[in-house]
């Protein structure tokens, strides 16, 4: 499964693109909420999630960001294996962001909802239930 | 087996360098930093012995083009414009340098000072002492003069020469006025003089215009 998945990332539709680029780094503070993690922890929860996969390379940047805008704080740590791991924390300028989208985003993603119709193709649903 | 795998790294961070080059440096040292504190990590964490696992790692992470597209939409305020080095020059920017995105400026100093800048700001000077105070047209006119000599465009005769009208179009006429009596020099001398005073300025920027040598390729002279 993971592999075919990996295959298609390269060629994901470009609504999909616009999209991640816009959440993306609300995802990333969310992943934060319970706790500091390190970046390739971090891209893993990301990978494990279809829409939100992206070549992981791209998260860096937008990593970088949150760094400077102190959205994020980092600490390095010793490891058991292999290098020192370096830990994103959310700052609390961080988790005020997190906050106002996770406010925002059900009015969002009803209004899209409202407009795209997610209900899958059926004809004159309004007609059939009044019927009843 | 270390070696072989430094090697492979590299190259991949090389292609990220080589593509990420109109970022800024620090940012760019920083993105190469977290790309490969990742491929450290990542391969600490791979089953050991795994030949494939530099390989995996550095495909996971994806294209060298893609992230430093990603980090040039991330590092600018300009992001449709700095995320393509090469159109900068293909699109002749309305006025100046200071529209030039970062990185190339960066690089190239004033070798990327368009000649645009310093033509523009002499050829508005006079028609702009026409609706604006004379402060405002003199400040124009030295900015004008300044630019010239900053934009390597021009051999220094040129720039002298374009310099020379400048001073004269202003002076000349002044010391006229100062000198004589305006009033009685008549229509006709008044009239020449004014006309005298935006003609020449305009020629003298179309001049600089046509000589201009591009920085990079500029638009087609």
């Amino acid at each position: 499964m993971e592999p075919a998945e990996a295959g298609n990332r390269a060629n994901t539709s470009k609504a999909a693109s616009q999209l991640r680029k816009g959440v993306l780094e609300y995802c990333v503070l969310a992943l934060l909420r319970d706790g500091p993690r390190y970046a390739v922890e971090l891209l893993r929860e990301l990978d494990a999630v279809g829409p939100m996969a992206t070549s992981q390379g791209t998260v860096y940047p937008l990593l970088s960001r949150l760094r400077r805008d102190e959205l994020v704080s980092t600490d390095w740590q010793e490891s058991s294996s292999g290098p020192p791991r370096r830990y994103y924390a959310l700052t609390p300028t961080g988790r005020a962001a997190l906050e106002e989208f996770a406010g925002i985003w059900p009015h969002f993603r009803d209004a899209v909802d409202h407009f795209v119709g997610t209900r899958g193709p059926s004809p004159s649903p309004t007609e059939h239930e009044e019927q009843r | 087996m270390k070696t072989a795998r430094n090697e492979t790294v590299e190259q991949y961070l090389a292609a990220v360098e080589r593509e990420a080059s109109a970022l800024p440096p620090e940012r760019r040292q920083e993105l190469l930093a977290d790309l490969a504190e990742h491929v450290d990590v990542a391969l600490a964490e791979r089953p050991e012995g795994d030949p494939a696992a530099v390989r995996e790692v550095l495909r996971e992470l994806g294209d060298p083009r893609t992230i430093a597209a990603t980090a040039l939409r991330e590092a600018g305020p300009h992001p449709a414009g700095a995320g393509h080095p090469t159109a900068g020059p293909a699109v002749p920017p309305p006025a100046g340098p200071g529209y030039a995105p970062g990185g190339p400026a960066r690089r190239g100093g004033r070798e990327r000072i368009s000649p645009w800048c310093a033509v523009v700001l002499l050829a508005v000077a006079s028609p702009l002492s026409l609706v604006a105070p004379v402060l405002l047209t003199g400040v124009v006119r030295i900015a004008g003069v300044v630019m010239l000599w900053l934009t390597p465009s021009w051999p220094v005769g040129r720039r002298w020469i374009a310099t020379l009208v400048t001073v004269l179009v202003i002076a000349v006429p002044n010391t006229i006025a100062l000198l004589t009596d305006v009033s009685g020099m008549g229509a006709p001398g008044i009239a020449a003089l004014t006309v005298a005073q935006f003609v020449v300025p305009l020629a003298v920027s179309v001049w600089l215009w046509r000589t201009a040598r591009r920085p990079e390729s500029g638009p087609a002279a």
